[in-house]
């Protein structure tokens, strides 16, 4: 065993010993009032867990001054005064105490004038009401006076993911023989579609068929509620445009996901992680493609078009002279899963289907195959003439924005997505904590990958390590899963703090750095993240 | 009116017929040697009809009616009884000289007459001692291989499970297996079905003698698409006698007498039995059916047992052709209707079955003052314009429909979905073909296609197919599936055939959070072959791969452009069997039985009490565009349904001809909803519970039980005990009573907390310093719709004076009223 090695293995065992010193960290979950108005002053209470200790605020949001007026266990009390010049939009969050730091929470600063929830409180749009259902079951009720013809848009915006509110706008319902003094649900939302990846906030709109009192509701999914269950309600007039059913792209890399965008420079990106920054690859040709199947590709190229009709199905030719690894990337700018689920399969001259962004398997007991939409997918071709076809999934739906982008390249082995699970780093005095990452190796890529951190405070280091992997079997009935998946790695950093390290009274921000190495050569970083991190004394 | 009706029941009278008629009045022979049965059908003044064919004199001779082809040409039939007389026109022709022989009608039909081929027998799933034929002769061919070729019948395989050995001797005709079997001479466990010297003896002698032909293979003349028996209902006196007529129709239409081949079953012989030539015999009071099966088909008539004739039978008000059907029948059987219901009474049951809640004392005592002729469809209209019909109309058919968590892709978003789209159906009363078929060829990510994930996968095709056939069309062909049906002429290749409609289908996705569901192409791989994987639905018998073929033959060529779902729901939806599986369903939901019950299992050996009128409500339905509202209003606004629950003495052992109301146990929810209602304490229903006891999900306040969407989701023992399906499977509720109910009336939460709590109507009733007179009208009003009358009131406030604490004196009697049967049913 080397030096080096010896070494690390000595820390592991230490940090090994060393972890459960490190107290629980305090975690911050929901904001109440959620909104809050430009040149106000105004208190905020935050749920969580292990708040009592906290003693101080970090927020970094110009124009915000926040004051931590008093902490229990499972909540805190934070005044908060907003500048008239400070920005709209989210905000975060974050709390200080012995512990360490928090993460962050949302918070959401507004035009439109606001009000404390009230039972029946009039709405006047434009308005922002902050509400919350304390108990499970409850129900927020707001009363609306609408003249006829009158649009309003409703938006619930919940403080917590765990938190999914519902709309619903009710009318008298003089008709009712039972009680005609009850109200009938009128219209209703819970979200505009349940997907994964997209918003479960609730948005209603409504035209007025007749003017009179009404009464707008907020309720948790399934009789969600508690101390965590803030929201914000927004009415605002006239018909909000419609957002799109389509998820937001993560800011990090991820070029599994149908929602990236293929832009021009996506080659040059490609070349860039895989550590080659002086390739600068011509935009893909793009060809539109058609039912009569004319088109011919060229790799690289980029097929576009529209599923307008149902059934229809798109085709061109793809014409190779040499086998090339090919790479098969399908974007979906517009309408996307699950409504919009393009399915694209390149056939030889036999018409024997020689690849598809589909990947079927079988269960896990092999009794059915099981199927998977990609949005990449990668495979050797041989040279000659093939057909790629592009279809919707389903025979019954067709819609002008079922735009479809299909990049058909060479493979450029470069790094995929970085997964880093941690948004903050507490560490303990003596003790060494291991953070693990995880790689994605697309399209063969080889090349080295480093991480480190720097600007790291005094008395911590950083060290490579190994963490304790996870050993998957692999997989029966898998398929041709290489074909759709990335070559996962594992790497881990071991963060140790030396003993007499001072504690933090303020966080710090180190940098998270991760580049390939290409030719021995240090490549440009594909990923930088300042990360907060407080030095925290250990328990006993 | 009630007292005006029984006195107009008398004993029995004699009288003379009117008129005579023979049925049929015309007939067609078509080759020399075919008879046609004519019956001779007396009718009397009080409208009852007799049959008198054996006692009539008949020109030309025609023994007991029976008319044998000779010379071509027209015929005249004459039939005299007294001094009346019919005749019926017929033609013969017999230019194509004997019938063509088919193995079908000269051979099967002796295996139908002589049970041969009956479920019981070699009719069975697995046939008997290694031979299987089909029901009736529903497949003559296959019939024909196992005589002539022999071998021994496998459920799971085509293939013999022996070596093929003939049942007949062609050598030796007598000798054949098939004869010595059937006379006796060789052991038969079904003993011996006709004699050496029987005319069936002689045919298959003959028949084997000439070298055991099939025949030509069946065509439109000889195929038999359907059975018509007359008459359909039959009332008979106890001493009368009555014959059937039975008329198999052909493929083109042409209709041919095989009264004497039929095989004739009662289903109660303590009721009537009935001889092979197919005359019924009365036995005792009651109504019971008589089973006939020739030529592959079934029909069954309803027999009725009557008494002695009701002088001056009264002229019974009819509100709409539910009452002109009703009301026939009960007339040709000799029962009187009730009454019709009481305000109070008529007023309970239409907001039960309406809306599934009690009506407001106030609206009970308006409704009782009003003199408005026409309140009660007006009260009818109010009550479906209600939010309170969508959200129990919602409620029904997310039974039916099946929302449920597990039921519905294991996510409780997807059940949400499923449950809105059927709100939505109701709310603006989409016609119910269009629900249907939204469900059945539901594709991509909406409501309607979660209804495909039992368990969180795709069902598998003959499961679904069952269930799709068995909502929509009221049958069960699951024993198909097997096996050809045993008692119907369901084959297992037309099961197969419709499963494989569903074949194709497929969710996309892995992870239990975004399954679209879709068609598998037939010709793209999909990846496939990277898993050795085929699309196909293989025929588990024969082992061949199976097209989509409707239950009429029709097959739906697979396309990858089509989803093949939408030829099914085409079809589903206009075939007959639609509209009268939903009329029939909709009926049992205010009247606690179908016109043929239950509602799932409509078959030939199940036959409608009122098929007339089950075909007249389902020609409605589609008139009116599958429209439910105006079916159930037009249901409530008969005076079949508005009759009263009390019982004269001709009607009270009725159950299946509507002469008075049933009592029908509320339906759990209901039941839970109308307790909240009377104590005012509303049901609070949790979801989650965390291991600390903590309750982190709990439907809104004044969430109602029937507005709840996943019953696997949301706890209530009391809703378990009393019947609430899981929705894992269609539901079927019994509504019997059991134990765990009476010991949850005795020391349940339910009954007990909800009275004494303080914010309760008994409660405040009693903090306001309400008379006990007034908090008793309250109560009755509340409960029961209906004030106490003169004895309860005295009996209850004397007991109630007697008691030293008045508090638990109220809580008992509030206790004892939730707990009676007249609050419990809806009567």
């Amino acid at each position: 065993m080397s030096r080096l090695a010896g070494r690390v293995a000595i820390i592991l065992w230490t940090a090994a010993l060393a972890t459960p010193a490190l107290a629980p960290e305090p975690n911050l979950q929901s904001v109440h009032p959620l909104a809050g108005r430009p040149g106000t002053t105004y208190q905020l209470t935050v749920t969580g867990t292990t708040l009592a200790s906290l003693h101080s605020l970090a927020i970094d949001e110009p124009g915000v001054h926040a004051r931590l007026l008093s902490a229990t266990p499972d909540k805190m009390t934070v005044e908060i005064s907003l500048d008239t010049s400070v920005t709209y939009g989210e905000k975060k969050l974050r709390a200080i105490g012995p512990q360490g730091i928090t993460n962050a929470v949302s918070w959401h600063v507004v035009a439109e004038p606001i009000a404390l929830e009230k039972p029946y409180l009039l709405l006047k749009a434009p308005l922002i009401v902050n509400g919350l259902l304390a108990e499970p079951g409850e129900a927020d009720t707001f009363t609306l006076d609408a003249k006829q013809g009158q649009a309003f848009t409703f938006e619930a915006v919940s403080a917590s993911p765990a938190f999914d509110p519902v709309v619903t706008l009710l009318e008298p319902a003089p008709e009712s023989w039972f009680s005609p003094k009850s109200w009938k649900r009128l219209a209703f939302h819970d979200e505009d579609l349940f997907f994964p990846g997209l918003s479960t906030q609730a948005r209603l709109t409504h035209i007025v068929q007749q003017a009179g009192q009404y009464r707008v509701q907020v309720t948790g999914f399934s009789g969600h509620g508690g101390p965590a269950a803030s929201y914000y309600l927004r009415i605002r007039d006239g018909i909000a445009p419609l957002p799109l059913r389509h998820p937001v792209a993560r800011p990090d890399w991820n070029p599994r996901s149908f929602v990236r965008q293929l832009g021009p420079d996506w080659l040059a990106q490609l070349h860039r992680r895989g550590g080659d920054e002086k390739t600068q690859p011509p935009p893909p040709a793009r060809v539109p493609g058609s039912e009569d199947g004319t088109a011919i590709l060229l790799v690289p190229a980029i097929l576009e078009g529209r599923i307008a009709k149902p059934a229809q199905v798109h085709k061109a030719k793809l014409h190779l002279e040499q086998s090339l690894q090919i790479a098969l990337e399908i974007e979906t700018p517009e309408a996307t899963l699950p409504e919009f689920n393009p399915i694209v399969s390149v056939f030889d001259s036999t018409g024997r289907e020689v690849a598809t962004n589909v990947h079927t398997k079988r269960n896990n007991n092999g009794l059915y195959m099981m199927k998977m939409i990609h949005a990449k997918t990668t495979f050797l071709l041989t040279p000659g003439d093939y057909t790629v076809q592009v279809r919707n999934i389903t025979t019954d739906h067709g819609r002008s924005d079922f735009f479809y982008r299909v990049l058909l390249r060479a493979q450029v082995p470069h790094a995929g997505r970085i997964d880093f699970p941690d948004d903050r780093l507490n560490l303990a005095i003596g003790a060494a904590r291991v953070i693990t990452f995880q790689l994605d190796r697309e399209e063969d890529f080889r090349d080295p990958v480093v991480a480190t951190f720097t600007g790291l405070p005094p008395g911590v280091t950083v060290l490579p390590g190994a963490d304790n992997p996870i050993e998957r079997p692999p997989l029966p009935n898998a398929g041709r899963i290489e074909r759709y998946t990335p070559k996962p790695q594992s790497f881990s950093l071991l963060l140790h703090v030396a003993e007499g390290t001072p504690l933090s009274a303020s966080p710090a921000y180190p940098k998270l750095t991760v580049r390939p190495v290409r030719k021995g050569h240090f490549a440009a970083p594909i990923l930088e993240k300042p990360i907060p991190l407080m030095i925290v004394a250990a328990t006993p | 009116m009630k007292l005006f009706l029984l006195l107009l029941a008398t004993t029995a009278f004699a009288a003379d017929p009117v008129a005579v008629r023979l049925i049929p009045s015309t007939f067609e022979l078509h080759r020399a040697g075919a008879t046609q049965q004519l019956l001779l059908i007396a009718e009397y003044p009080d409208g009852s009809t007799q049959d008198l064919t054996d006692s009539a004199q008949w020109t030309p001779n025609a023994p007991a009616g029976q008319v044998t082809a000779a010379t071509p040409g027209p015929i005249q039939v004459s039939a005299t009884y007294g001094n009346l007389n019919a005749t019926a026109a017929g033609r013969i022709e017999t230019a194509a000289g004997p019938a063509e022989f088919r193995f079908r009608s000269a051979i099967g039909s002796i295996f139908t007459k002589r049970g041969c081929n009956s479920p019981a027998c070699h009719g069975g799933v697995k046939g008997r001692g290694g031979l299987k034929l089909s029901a009736a002769s529903l497949f003559p061919q296959d019939d024909y291989e196992w005589i002539v070729k022999g071998g021994e019948f496998q459920v799971l395989s085509a293939e013999s499970k022996t070596a093929r050995t003939p049942r007949i001797n062609l050598q030796n005709p007598v000798e054949s297996l098939l004869l010595r079997k059937a006379t006796g001479a060789t052991p038969h466990g079904g003993g011996k079905r006709f004699a050496v010297d029987s005319p069936e003896y002689q045919t298959i002698t003959n028949w084997i003698q000439k070298g055991a032909p099939f025949g030509p293979p069946e065509d439109d003349t000889s195929r038999v698409t359907a059975l018509e028996v007359y008459p359909k209902i039959l009332a008979l006196e106890k001493d009368q006698k009555h014959r059937l007529l039975v008329t198999a129709i052909m493929a083109n239409g042409r209709r041919e007498d095989v009264t004497a081949q039929a095989l004739y079953l009662a289903s109660d012989r303590q009721i009537a039995t009935v001889a092979e030539s197919g005359l019924v015999t009365p036995a005792a009071l009651g109504e019971t059916s008589i089973l006939i099966r020739a030529a592959g088909q079934a029909a069954a008539v309803i027999v009725g047992v009557i008494g002695d004739p009701i002088a001056n039978y009264p002229v019974v008000p009819k509100n709409n052709f539910i009452d002109e059907h009703i009301s026939g029948k009960l007339r040709r059987l000799r029962i009187l209707p009730a009454a019709l219901s009481s305000d109070v009474e008529f007023l309970r049951r239409v907001c039960l079955d309406l809306t599934g809640t009690l009506p407001p004392p106030a609206r009970v005592t308006e409704f009782v003052r009003s003199t408005d002729p026409k309140k009660r469809e007006r009260v009818i209209d109010a009550l479906i314009a209600t939010p309170e019909f969508t959200d129990y109309w919602t409620f029904r058919f997310q039974d039916l429909f099946r929302v449920a968590l597990f039921s519905n892709g294991i996510n409780a978003k997807w059940s949400q979905m499923y449950g809105e789209w059927i709100r939505e159906s109701i709310a603006k009363n989409k016609p119910y073909d269009r629900m249907a078929w939204e469900r059945l060829s539901a594709q991509g990510y909406d409501g309607p296609t979660r209804h495909f994930l039992p368990y969180d996968v795709i069902g598998s095709p003959e499961e679904t197919m069952a269930e799709e056939v068995r909502v929509f069309f009221g049958r069960r062909l699951e024993c198909a599936q097997c096996h050809n049906h045993p008692y119907e002429t369901w084959s297992q290749d037309q099961f197969w055939g419709l499963a494989a409609f569903f074949g194709r289908m497929f969710k996309m996705g892995d992870t239990g959070n975004e399954y679209v569901i879709f068609d598998h192409p037939l010709n793209e791989g999909m990846g496939n072959s990277e898993v050795n994987g085929k699309i196909q639905t293989l025929h588990p018998r024969t082992k061949a791969a199976l097209t989509p073929t409707l239950l009429d033959g029709r097959v739906v060529p697979p396309s990858d452009k089509e989803n093949p779902r939408k030829a099914l729901a085409d079809w589903m939806v206009q075939h007959p069997h639609f509209a009268e599986a939903a009329v029939n369903r909709v009926w049992a939901e205010f009247f606690g039985r179908g016109l043929v019950d239950p509602v799932d299992d409509f078959r030939s050996t199940n036959p409608a009490t009122h098929p007339e009128l089950l075909a007249r409500l389902a020609a409605e339905f589609r008139r009116n565009g599958h429209d439910l509202r105006a079916l159930m209003r037009l249901i409530v606004t008969s005076r079949t349904y508005q009759l009263s629950a009390e019982t004269n003495p001709t009607n009270r052992a009725d159950r299946v001809n509507y002469s008075h109301a049933l009592p029908r146990p509320l339906l759990a929810e209901v039941l839970l909803d109308a307790i909240g209602q009377v104590t005012g304490v509303a049901e609070r229903f949790t979801t989650t519970v965390t291991a600390n006891g903590k309750v982190t999900q709990q439907t809104p306040a004044g969430t109602r039980a029937i507005q709840l969407r996943e019953p696997d989701l949301f706890h209530s023992r009391f809703l378990d005990l009393y019947g609430r399906p899981n929705r894992l499977a269609l539901p079927e509720r019994s509504g019997k009573a059991n134990l765990g109910q009476a010991l949850n009336m005795l020391a349940g939460p339910i009954y007990n907390e909800k009275l004494a709590a303080s914010e309760g109507r008994l409660q405040k009733l009693l903090a306001s310093k309400a008379t006990d007179e007034a908090i008793l009208n309250d109560l009755y009003l509340t409960a029961l719709g209906r004030t106490p009358d003169a004895a309860e009131r005295q009996q209850i406030l004397t007991a109630l004076s007697a008691q030293p604490n008045r508090n638990e004196a109220w809580k008992d009697l509030f206790w004892a009223v939730l707990c009676s049967r007249e609050f419990a049913e809806n009567h």
